[in-house]
């Protein structure tokens, strides 16, 4: 698994970096840590200082969090510099780090939503790691609809952290058809992470419940049930849909399966999306 | 001019949709390919015909996934066995180690991801050939 998490250099930062450093000390990802910041002045010859110190501690947290017994990420570096691998972008290259497991550092200065998207194309990052304020915005200095932008767009499923918060219930929503198999194994390892139970919660209109969709909840519940997840089965109508996500998240783990085509990309058009992920007290996934 | 064998890969999962997207990508690669959905017969078929490469799930009925690397590596100590899984935990990371895996991989992952770990694969065994 390839994890990649988005830093703003905001007070935000630190329930995130506990997050992934909970999800590679099981998963034993490889991590990059993305501090973006706007450009500076200086014309990118060297990154913004402030990224750079900011990130280093971000590194050390992590790495100390990790409690690395088994060289899980690289150590014993005997030098580290900035080494410039694009416009206004930077990497950390370290002589003498070994470790099984890669961990990067990089730095991108522009717009955050537009750089987080390309970082994750290029890594080929399985999930995104966003850090957000509990019930008070991910922000990200330049570029306040980074947040929105990047759960819409995302290739991959994308986690925005809020607070520090181990989660007993993770409750998953889908309205269609279109569960990747990607999305499946990612809930797997959320649940065995957390240690947590499972709702399955289908969108239903008025005149009833789409067939594909009793069908695909019936499939996801028999998929975990196999795997001995504990796991339940709700519909939700889609006029109260959305309080509802907004009353879950305020205690689980919501997860919102936006497959395309989908009603759900209707009821949370990119700017309720953003808002939804903005002003909710809990972590939010969404699943691709 | 030599003649190179094409590198034998024994994939084990029980989830068709695991084998299938891996399958035609490593056959891409050049290597011969054989997957299975069952421990037992994949087990069988190894007795038969030790293969170079094992990439196995972990949770599986009958016997798991380290129960079959364990018997793999009895059988064939030179194979290299890479471990998937979705139900990761630095537990299993530890044992699947501990047992002799070349690499350890949670689920998600993209088929890049396990190309990369099995090149480096063949590199540490074209290592070890070249010092025996």
């Amino acid at each position: 698994m390839r994890i990649l998490v988005a830093l703003g250099g905001t007070p935000y930062s630190a329930p995130v970096i506990r997050e992934a450093a909970k999800l590679a000390y099981n998963t034993w990802a490889d991590v990059t840590l993305l501090a973006v910041g706007p450009q500076t002045s200086g014309a990118g010859k060297t990154p913004d200082p402030r990224l750079a110190g900011e990130l280093s501690t971000y590194k050390e947290d992590f790495l100390r969090r990790i409690r690395d017994e088994e060289a899980l990420y690289p150590s014993g570096a005997t030098e580290c510099a900035w080494e410039k691998t694009g416009p206004w972008a930077w990497e950390q290259i370290c002589k003498g780090a070994v470790g099984r497991k890669d961990l990067k550092l990089r730095i991108r200065q522009g717009v955050a939503g537009k750089l987080i998207l390309e970082e994750a194309k290029k890594m080929g990052s399985d999930l995104i790691l966003l850090a957000c304020g509990k019930g008070t915005g991910c922000a990200w200095e330049g570029d306040s609809g980074a947040a929105a932008r990047v759960v819409s767009s995302a290739p991959c499923s994308v986690l925005a952290v809020k607070e520090e918060k181990d989660p007993s219930m993770i409750v998953c929503c889908l309205d269609n058809a279109n569960v990747s198999q990607e999305s499946l194994e990612l809930i797997n390892q959320l649940v065995t992470i957390h240690h947590a139970e499972l709702g399955i919660v289908g969108l239903t209109e008025a005149k009833g419940i789409k067939s594909e969709v009793d069908r695909e909840m019936a499939q996801v519940l028999k998929y975990y049930s196999d795997r001995n997840v504990r796991a339940w089965v709700k519909m939700v109508e889609t006029s109260v849909f959305a309080d509802f996500v907004d009353e879950s998240a305020e205690k689980d783990l919501v997860a919102l399966w936006m497959g395309r085509p989908s009603l759900l990309d209707k009821i949370f058009s990119r700017q309720r999306l953003g808002k939804l992920v903005s002003s909710t007290r809990s972590s939010i996934l969404i699943l691709r | 001019m030599e003649d190179r064998k094409a590198m034998s890969i024994l994939i084990l999962d029980d989830e068709p949709i695991v084998c299938k997207r891996l399958m035609p990508a490593l056959e891409k690669m050049g290597y011969h390919v054989e997957v299975f959905f069952q421990s037992p017969e994949a087990l069988a078929r190894f007795r038969e015909k030790p293969f170079d490469m094992v990439i196995t799930d972990l949770k599986m009925k009958e016997l798991d996934g380290m129960q079959f690397l364990t018997e793999v590596k009895k059988i064939s100590p030179d194979t290299e066995v890479i471990v998937i899984t979705g139900f990761a935990t630095m537990d299993t990371a530890k044992e699947s180690f501990r047992r002799g895996v070349f690499d350890f991989l949670s689920k998600p992952f993209k088929i890049k991801e396990i190309q990369d770990v099995i090149q480096r694969a063949e590199v540490q065994m074209a290592k070890r050939r070249a010092e025996q």
